[in-house]
Order: structure tokens, then C-alpha cells, then sequence
């Protein structure tokens, strides 16, 4: 499908050699008012446009690194269908999204879990509401609980689990849907440092794995560049895309590399870009 | 009994996990050093807990004892009969059968009322939580109906469905459906937000996010809402019985007070208090069971 919009989206970006095909997500001039009842206006979102290219059996990872509060959420949950953008439009494939999707699996900060299902029960839930008979959803079920390192919990019920097993139950429920995009709305910001760091190994592990494109939101900088391949310096609200940064392949993402000067040169130069936009 | 005995807002007491209380607790003995029995919020000692619970009770009984079982007593049988003349009531009427028959008819208008209320209360309400159109179209009507003291419909409701049954489940049925609705429309809302989206995009339809997601995350609301609704019940279904009943506790407690027979209304009243206290035990212990998953904490 080769669509006038791929030819727009190249000029934004320094040529690449995605540009000949159809992006997988464009993001056209979206721009998301709220308007309370009351009848106040609040601008969320200003103009966001950007695209991110189409590398098929690669499991990719884009983060988007904002102050607290700058319309984050919101951009994600337009990409989800959950929210229709009051101006612009947002493209996977090259179709516009209408409402929400199978495609767009998202992880909320927030547990999720469903309370009276168990962890197999959870995340078998998305097979079943497609008429999966039950003992096949659970066997599929199975193998993503395996996964997300929970083959022990599976017959337990949510009470019983701690925050980053809710969060791995979230995402492996997320996964079983295949899904072209993972939304992740910072996903780990409830949990403890040493678990927020084995949940930031695990999802390295799952993109290499499967091919889905993860789009992670956060406003920690460390875990930005430890993440991302591609990262999106948000403004304070509204939000605008201050600069998109292609972070260095880091070939070994583990405990040393936080520590390393490379590391710590891409983190400086994130922070530089949220600060500078923010005193000014 | 005023009629609007009952008009309170049903929202069950929410008591904070044990183990928050806790760390609270030994965070505030390491500052303050006497352990006074008085701080605030402080557990009473398991030393204690005994001779707390019975002091009361043994006090009152201590008092009606020396009020009613002196010769001659110091106040007459017909205002204050003696304890040992109510057990002997008591005991008489669980012998010949008046006392269950009593207790069961109550029940059945109990049962039957609260089944229907449940039924239309139970589906309307998570329409009227689910949809803001539902709930604004029905608001007019079933807002004002929440604060009418329910009692003043009685005669109505015996011109429209005369002196038997009908009148009585009709008005129980009236009584509990009243709280019982505002109780649905705030379970199904407090079903947070993000559960609803995380359904949406794993691909639910809507009637699959009211089906999987609203109804199993508001039920406990609901049910805990049962021990209420339980309480109201046994109060409405008295006073429904005080006009024209012939058969009920409420009936056999108007009776026993037209006869002067003062003994037998305590004994009534006794009852009352005791099936009041067993049903409640009984819905407690039905709901840990139908919810085994509930978190106890709020985190
Ligand atoms: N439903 C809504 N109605 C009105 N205003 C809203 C609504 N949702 C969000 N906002 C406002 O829009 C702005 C952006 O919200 P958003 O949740 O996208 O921010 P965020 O970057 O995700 O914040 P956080 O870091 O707290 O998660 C905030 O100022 C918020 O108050
Ligand atoms: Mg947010």
C-alpha cells in the first residue's frame, strides 16, 4: 500500500532507509484539547507529527521522555483509539485509526489486573473474548505466563501477587494479543528500583524476541536511555516534540552499562533537552 | 419508629488492613514511651477484649434483675417483665411453633421482596452506571423517590394491591430497591477507569466490558451492600406487618402489645435482634465465599 503520506513523512526526517516503504505509525499534526465541563480548555497536545519506520522482525523500542503531566498519557491513548485527537490524524500501516484495536495493546502505570480472574485466567482473557475455547486459551495462555517468568503463579489470584508480577500478568496479557504496537504508560513507575529494574530487563528481552514496536512513555531519564532505541524529548504541556533522538545500539544492555560513560553522555544530553525547554 | 429510620447513606464501614494499623502502631509506641490504652486508634489488649464485650450486657442484666425480681418487683410486670418470665415466654412459643411460624413468614416477604428488588435493581443500575443518558432520563424520578419516607406510600400501596402479600412485598420490595439502586450506579462507577480501557484494547465489545469487566469488579460492592439492605429489610418488614398482617413477627409483636402482654413483645424484639445478627453473619460468610479474590488491602 503506497500512500501519498509516506512521501510527507520522509521530508521530516533525515532520509532514511525506511523511506521507501509505508511507515508502520505516523502521527500527522494530532493536536488533543480537553474540555472540562465547566467549559475550560485544556491543551494537551500541540501539533505532534512523526513517524516511525517499518523494520519487520526487529522488536523495536521508542520512548517518549516528558515532564510530569505534559500530555504524555494522551499521545499514547490517541495511538490506542482511545482517544480521537481533536485536530490530525494517526496512521499504522497506513490506515487511520478509528477507535481502539486488537493491534494496540496497552499497559497502564496503574495495575490492571482483572481481581477474580487468576494469572492464566488474565491472560488468556483476550483469547476468550474471541471465542477461544477455554482449554486452548489456557494452553496458549501458558507459554506468555512462562514467559513473563510467572509458570509458578499461574493458578493465583491477583491479592497474591506483588506489583511487578501485576505488571508482568499486564503485559503478558497484552502479548498473547500479538499486537503490532505495545503502549506502555509507564508501566514500571509504581514499582520499587531493583523491580523496575529486572521489569526493564524483561521487556528488553520480550522486543528482542517478538517483532512488536513498543512505544513506552516515561519521565525518567535513565530508564529512557536504557529502553529506547528512538527517543522523543517532550515539551512541558502542550506537548510538542522537542527532538527525536536515535540513541547507540547499546550491544550490552546490562548491569554495567548504567554506569558507563556512554551512557551517561546520552543521558546528560536528554536532560540538557528537557531543562533547556523548560527555563525557557 | 420514625419512618425515615432507614434514610441514611448505605456505604459499608471500610476498615483498614490489620497490618497498616501495625506499622502505624509501633511507629507511634517507638516515640511516645507510656503505652497508654488511650491513644488513639490503639488496639485494645487481647486482656482486655473479654470484659469489654460483656461488661455492658451483664450491667443491663444486673439492672433488669434487680428491677423486676424483687417481691414485690420494683417496677410492674406489664412495663418491664423479668428476665426469667421472657425466657419462660420465649421457650413457650419456640414449643408450640408460634415463634418459627412467625420468624419463617417474616422471611419469605424478606426473601421474595429482596429478589425482585434485586432484579430490576441489579440490571438498571449498571445501565444507569454505564451510560450518563440512562441515568440522567431516570435521575428525576428516582432521586426525590430516596429521600420520601417509604412508610407514607403504605396506604397507597393498600389501595393499589390491597391488605394481603401483595401490599407488603410490594412495600419491602419498595424499601430495599431504593437503596439498593444508588448502591449499583456507585459500584459500577468505582470499576476504575483504566480496567475499562485495558478490556477495550485487548479487543472487548462493550456488552463484553459490562459482562467481563463492570459486572464481576462491582459485585463485592454490591454484596457487601446486602448487610444493609439485610438491616432495612427486617425493619420495613415489622412495620409492614403492624397493619393487617396475620402472621409475621411484627405481627405477633403488635398483637402481644394490643394484649398487654409485654413479656411476649421483648421476646419479639429479642428475636429480632438475634436473626439480625445471624443474617448478617451468614451474608458475611456467603460473601468470602462467592469472593475469595478480593483484596483485603486497599493497595
Ligand atoms: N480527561 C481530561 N480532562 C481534562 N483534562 C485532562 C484530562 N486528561 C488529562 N488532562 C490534562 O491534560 C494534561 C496532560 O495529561 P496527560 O495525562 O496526558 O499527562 P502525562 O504527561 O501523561 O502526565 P503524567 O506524567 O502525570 O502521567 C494534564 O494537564 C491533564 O491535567
Ligand atoms: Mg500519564
Amino acid at each position: 500500500m503506497v500512500e501519498p503520506e509516506s512521501g510527507g513523512a520522509e521530508g521530516s526526517e533525515p532520509a532514511r532507509e525506511a523511506a521507501a516503504e509505508a511507515p508502520k505509525l505516523t502521527l500527522a499534526g494530532v493536536s488533543v484539547t480537553y474540555r472540562s465541563r465547566s467549559g475550560d480548555d485544556v491543551e494537551a497536545v500541540r501539533d505532534v507529527s512523526f513517524s516511525i519506520a517499518n523494520k519487520p522482525g526487529c522488536g523495536e523500542i521508542i520512548v517518549f521522555l516528558g515532564p510530569s503531566g505534559c500530555g504524555k498519557s494522551t499521545i499514547l491513548k490517541c495511538v490506542a483509539g482511545l482517544l480521537t485527537p481533536t485536530q490530525g490524524e494517526v496512521r499504522l500501516d497506513g490506515e487511520v485509526i478509528e477507535g481502539v484495536g486488537r493491534d494496540r495493546g496497552m499497559v497502564f502505570q496503574a495495575y490492571t489486573s482483572f481481581a477474580w480472574l487468576t494469572v492464566l485466567e488474565n491472560v488468556a482473557y483476550g483469547l476468550r473474548l474471541r471465542g477461544v475455547a477455554k482449554r486452548e486459551a489456557h494452553e496458549a495462555a501458558m507459554k506468555y505466563v512462562e514467559a513473563v517468568g510467572l509458570a509458578d503463579s499461574a493458578k493465583m489470584y491477583p491479592k497474591q501477587l506483588s506489583g511487578g508480577m501485576k505488571q508482568r500478568v499486564a503485559i503478558a496479557r497484552t502479548l498473547i494479543n500479538k499486537p503490532k504496537l505495545l503502549l506502555m504508560d509507564e508501566p514500571f513507575g509504581a514499582l520499587d528500583p531493583h523491580t523496575r529494574w529486572e521489569m526493564q530487563g524483561l521487556l528488553v528481552d520480550i522486543s528482542r524476541r517478538e517483532d512488536n514496536t513498543i512505544l513506552f512513555v516515561t519521565h525518567d531519564v535513565s530508564e529512557a536511555v536504557y529502553l529506547a532505541d528512538t527517543v522523543f524529548v517532550l515539551s512541558a504541556r502542550p506537548a510538542t516534540i522537542v527532538e527525536r533522538v536515535d540513541l547507540p545500539a547499546f550491544t550490552r544492555r546490562d548491569l554495567g552499562l548504567k554506569s558507563s560513560d556512554e551512557f551517561r553522555a546520552v543521558e546528560k544530553h536528554l536532560l540538557d533537552l528537557l531543562y533547556a525547554k523548560k527555563a525557557s | 419508629m420514625p419512618p425515615n429510620e432507614g434514610n441514611v447513606p448505605a456505604s459499608g464501614p471500610k476498615v483498614g488492613p490489620p497490618g497498616v494499623a501495625v506499622v502505624a502502631k509501633s511507629r507511634l509506641a517507638a516515640r511516645r514511651a507510656p503505652e497508654s490504652t488511650w491513644a488513639i486508634r490503639r488496639p485494645v489488649s487481647a486482656r482486655l477484649r473479654l470484659p469489654l464485650a460483656f461488661a455492658l450486657p451483664v450491667l443491663l442484666l444486673v439492672c433488669w434483675c434487680v428491677l423486676t425480681l424483687g417481691q414485690p418487683p420494683l417496677v410492674g410486670e406489664l412495663f418491664l417483665p423479668s428476665p426469667v418470665r421472657v425466657v419462660q415466654v420465649t421457650l413457650r412459643m419456640i414449643l408450640d411453633g408460634t415463634l418459627f411460624d412467625a420468624v419463617a413468614a417474616s422471611a419469605v416477604r424478606i426473601a421474595l421482596a429482596f429478589a425482585a428488588a434485586a432484579l430490576v435493581a441489579l440490571p438498571l443500575g449498571v445501565l444507569m452506571g454505564a451510560f450518563e443518558p440512562v441515568e440522567r432520563f431516570l435521575d428525576p424520578i428516582l432521586a426525590p423517590l430516596r429521600y420520601m419516607p417509604i412508610s407514607a406510600f403504605i396506604p397507597l400501596l393498600i389501595l393499589w394491591f390491597g391488605i394481603d402479600e401483595g401490599e407488603k412485598i410490594a412495600f419491602l420490595f419498595l424499601g430495599v430497591f431504593v437503596y439498593l439502586l444508588p448502591v449499583v450506579i456507585t459500584a459500577v462507577r468505582a470499576v476504575p477507569e483504566e480496567l475499562l480501557q485495558t478490556a477495550l484494547t485487548l479487543g472487548a465489545t462493550r456488552a463484553q466490558v459490562i459482562r467481563t469487566v463492570i459486572i464481576p469488579a462491582a459485585l463485592p460492592d454490591i454484596f457487601d451492600s446486602f448487610r444493609v439492605m439485610n438491616a432495612i429489610s427486617w425493619t420495613y418488614v415489622i412495620l409492614a406487618e403492624f397493619v393487617n398482617a396475620r402472621r409475621g413477627l411484627g405481627y405477633l409483636i403488635a398483637l402481644a402489645g394490643n394484649h398487654l402482654k409485654t413479656a411476649e413483645v421483648f421476646s419479639g424484639i429479642l428475636v429480632i435482634g438475634l436473626i439480625g445478627l445471624a443474617t448478617d453473619a451468614l451474608i458475611r460468610l456467603v460473601n468470602s465465599l462467592l469472593f475469595p479474590w478480593r483484596e483485603t488491602a486497599n493497595g
